[in-house]
């Protein structure tokens, strides 16, 4: 395992979904963790701090607490969330919690690799992720 | 008497018998002394009952021949034979002959005698007259007739008798018929003849004449019989009858009234009558043509009482009251004065009572004279006449204000009443059609009266039921019940619930219908909007609930298909992988619309000014007016007050509505927008002039996903949206389309803060 290695944490609660993702975001080059659910997100938060962290919001555990939690132990880390239509509340209560990126599903894989490398280029980070990136390259 | 009447003869002609017999015994045989017996058997005939006259001239008959045998003899035997057959023949013929005579004139007397008591005792009057009209008969019943006796009348000219007026043609009419040949005739055929009577009174007769001439002189005989009872009878009769018509004419109460107090008046002069009205328990002038005013005015509203005057005792005592004297009767103690200062002295009044109810006094009618005077027979005969009549009259008349009354009592209902009320003849034309019904089809009672409800009111596709459901009332008489269409004169419908039934006449059978019915064109509106409310409502919450599950497959299906879209190099399959992107991206589209929909966020209102919104629409949709070839013309009332309402919704409100609008005219067309206030809201309006939509389209149009658009083009939620958010504006949305013609979306929205009914969201 490099230590360098760009770290992707990926939550989501469907096995299939998850996969899918895992297959499309491989030729990022990153190492993706993978969780299913809120609890287990934490879990691999304290055992790797993750680049990004693309999670769904629905999930066991989930939710805009789990968003907040997510925040809490991890606060360099840039989240992206993905959720099944959500509505315009969910959306502005997120962007307001501090998710970087949003997405409703069924959210164009190329517009989420996009949005994944625009927060690893740290261009539209913020300041600690942006120079913990730089530190880590 | 008789008998010794008859003695004496006896004896006479027996003595005369005797002489002749002495005489005969002196003179010889020869001379025919026997002749002389002829004499007493003439007098036996003349003087003896007809069995003693024969016994007389039987006994002539034995003395002629016992005479010859004792006479000295003289002439020859043959001329003794001769003489003594001869006198037996002539006293047997004196005897024949005598007898004869005697009958004639019996004859004779008793037929004198019974035209003398026909005469007499006739009931009729009887008068002779001479060719000079000089009376020589008049009887017993033309002196009582006249009141002249017959010595007075006897010689004297016949006009006496006679109203001068008449006299010529009278004379004239006697003389003419004397030329004829004609024996007898009846006189004024129209009965218009009057006579005269000795104290001056005419009266009317009826009369016959008749002729005979005697001895060269003509006698004209004139039979009279006085009509005036009859006459009085017929004129009471036909009085009677014309007031009936008066009645039955349905002229007003007090000219009936008035018209029998002059009939009764002219009854009996000198006497005034009055017909007073019980009303509670006070009397009022029904009618009294030559009372004078001021004491109608005095007696009118008189409280009936135990002794007030004739009228108020006879009402308060339900019994005719006859006061013959009033300055001395106690009942008119206190009304004397009244009485006096118009002269009256007696008024009788009976109470006209009820046909219908036992003992109800409608009212009285009296009979005033300026002497003092007591009923006669004849006056209560007039007095139950005119009771009577007026009695029908007064119960005629409540009678028809009672049913007036109700008529229009039952009238108003109709008209008031909210339900429809239709009445139909045998022939389904209208008979009746009530206020509700004129409201809710526009037409008016007079230009629907008599016109079949199938020739104008129905809708084609229901006609068949309609008129199954009034045959089916002919045919049974049952009430039912159906519902259909009424179209309005402008060509709205309107949707009403009607329950049928019959009157039946008096055979039994039907002779009208009688649909009540209720316009329930709202009620079905309300219930039409709530259901599609409450659906959508479900469909919300079902579409929230689905969509956290339908999104992530959607999300695997999608991305794996991107996925290997990206590693391949096959074209079939790069195609089939991009139909599916595409169609889960038409799956997404929907979900996303309805989840809008579902999702909508609580109206935030606020004074807006829809104009603008308007305006900013129409700025979005710039290129696709002129891409469609649309004209825009729009139309505000001034002054134009402020909505109270979501600025946002707003606009995707007119969007959609223009959008719709602009497809529905891919020819070009005409984009009409307008603002005006109507009631406490505010009339928004977008028309086009594009295809329409049929009917069955228009009530559709508000359901969720349902469209017209071609497959994909439509989500079919844009207008359940719109719908959505008028709603939650407690606004109302309907829709207007012909076919061909256009379709014009009207929306209200409230004005005021007072009545927008807040933005509760769906639940999501």
């Amino acid at each position: 395992m490099d230590p360098n290695q760009t770290v992707i944490l990926l939550v989501e609660d469907d096995s299939e979904m998850r996969s899918l993702l895992c297959d499309e975001l491989w030729d990022l080059g990153c190492r993706i963790v993978e969780a299913r659910d809120g609890d287990e997100a934490l879990q691999r938060i304290s055992d790797a701090r993750p680049d990004v962290i693309v999670t769904d919001l629905r999930m066991p555990a989930g939710g805009l607490d789990y968003v907040a939690r997510l925040r809490t132990f991890a606060p360099n880390s840039p989240i992206i969330l993905m959720t099944a239509f959500g509505d315009a509340t969910t959306k502005a209560a997120a962007l307001k919690g501090g998710v970087v990126a949003y997405f409703d599903k069924p959210v164009r894989l190329a517009d989420l690799k996009t949005a994944i490398r625009r927060v690893l280029d740290g261009s539209h980070l913020g300041n600690g992720q942006a120079a913990q990136n730089s530190e880590e390259t | 008497m008789q008998e010794n009447k008859t003695s004496t003869a006896l004896f006479l002609i027996g003595s005369l018998c005797a002489g002749i017999f002495i005489l005969d015994l002196m003179i010889p045989t020869g001379i025919a002394i026997g002749m002389l017996y002829a004499l007493p058997a003439f007098l036996a005939c003349r003087m003896l009952p007809c069995r003693e006259a024969v016994l007389v001239t039987l006994g002539c008959t034995l003395l002629i021949p016992l005479g010859a045998h004792f006479s000295p003899a003289g002439g020859t035997p043959w001329m003794y034979v001769t003489n003594r057959v001869l006198s037996v023949m002539v006293v047997w013929i004196t005897l024949g002959l005598a007898f004869q005579r005697q009958r004639a004139q019996e004859i004779q007397a008793t037929s004198e005698n019974r035209l003398e008591g026909i005469v007499q005792s006739a009931m009729d009057a009887i008068i002779s007259v001479d060719a000079d009209q000089r009376i020589v008969l008049f009887n017993p019943a033309a002196e009582r007739m006249f009141q002249c006796r017959a010595e007075d009348a006897l010689g004297e000219k016949l006009d006496r008798f006679i109203p001068e007026r008449f006299r010529t043609a009278h004379r004239e009419h006697i003389r003419h018929f004397g030329l004829t040949n004609v024996t007898t005739r009846r006189m004024g055929q129209l009965g218009k003849i009057s006579g005269l009577r000795a104290d001056g009174e005419e009266f009317p007769l009826e009369a016959s004449i008749s002729q005979v001439e005697i001895g060269g002189k003509k006698l004209f005989s004139v039979i009279l019989r006085d009509i005036t009872q009859r006459v009085r009878a017929e004129e009471l009769a036909a009085g009677q009858k014309a007031i009936l018509e008066m009645m039955v004419t349905g002229m007003p109460l007090p000219d009936i009234l008035s018209q029998i107090c002059l009939m009764m008046e002219a009854r009996s002069p000198g006497m005034t009558c009055s017909i007073l009205l019980l009303e509670g328990t006070r009397l009022h002038l029904g009618a009294a043509p030559h009372l004078p005013e001021g004491y109608n005015q005095a007696i009118d509203g008189l409280e009936i009482g135990s002794s007030v005057g004739s009228c108020g005792t006879a009402a308060f005592r339900k019994e005719p009251v006859f006061v013959t004297d009033i300055p001395t009767d106690p009942l008119w103690a206190d009304y004397r004065k009244l009485a006096k200062t118009y002269g009256f002295r007696a008024c009788w009044s009976t109470p006209i009572v009820s046909s219908r109810e036992r003992g109800m006094v409608l009212g009285t009618f009296a009979m005033y004279y300026r002497d003092s005077r007591s009923p006669k027979e004849e006056d209560h005969r007039l007095i139950e006449m005119a009771t009577n009549l007026a009695g029908i009259a007064i119960e005629r008349k409540r009678g028809e204000e009672a049913l007036k009354r109700e008529r229009d009592f039952i009238a108003a209902v109709l008209q008031t009443a909210g339900a429809l009320v239709v009445v139909l003849d045998t022939e389904g034309r209208i008979v009746r059609f009530n206020r509700a019904c004129e409201q809710a089809s526009g037409y008016r009672f007079e230009e629907v009266k008599g016109q079949r409800v199938w020739d104008f009111l129905l809708v084609p596709e229901e006609m068949e039921g309609v008129k199954a459901a009034f045959e089916d009332l002919w045919t049974k008489g049952l009430p039912n019940t159906h519902e259909n269409f009424w179209v309005r004169k402008d060509g709205e419908r309107r949707r009403i619930v009607w329950s049928n039934t019959v009157i039946l006449n008096l055979r039994g059978s039907v002779e009208h219908v009688i649909a009540t019915g209720l316009d329930v064109t709202e009620v079905k509106q309300m219930q039409e909007q709530l259901r599609r409310t409450e659906r959508l409502a479900e469909l919300g919450t079902l579409a929230s609930g689905m969509a956290h599950e339908i999104g992530t497959p959607m999300n695997v299906i999608q991305g794996r298909a991107e996925y290997l879209l990206q590693r391949t190099t096959e074209e079939p399959i790069k195609k089939g992988l991009a139909t599916i992107i595409a169609q889960v991206e038409r799956i997404t589209k929907i979900m996303n619309q309805l989840l809008t929909f579902a999702r909508r966020r609580p109206i935030e209102r606020k004074p807006m000014d829809l104009k603008k919104t308007i305006a900013d629409c129409l700025d979005i949709v710039q290129e696709r007016l002129k891409q469609h070839r649309v004209e825009v013309e729009t139309s505000y009332a001034e002054p134009l007050p402020l909505v109270h309402a979501d600025p946002d919704q707003m606009s995707q409100v007119l969007l959609n509505l223009v959008l719709n609008a602009i497809q529905a005219m891919p020819e070009g067309g005409r984009l009409s927008l307008a603002l005006e206030p109507e009631g406490p809201g505010m009339k928004l309006s977008v028309a086009d002039t594009g295809s329409g939509m049929p009917a069955e389209t228009l009530n559709k149009i508000f359901d969720p996903f349902f469209t017209t658009k071609d497959v994909g083009a439509g989500t079919g939620l844009g207008l359940t949206v719109v719908h959505g958010i008028v709603e939650d504006h407690g606004g109302a949305i309907h829709v207007y389309s012909v076919p061909g013609r256009g379709t014009t979306f009207t929306i209200h929205l409230p004005i005021h803060r007072e009545f927008s009914q807040g933005g509760e969201d769906l639940p999501a």
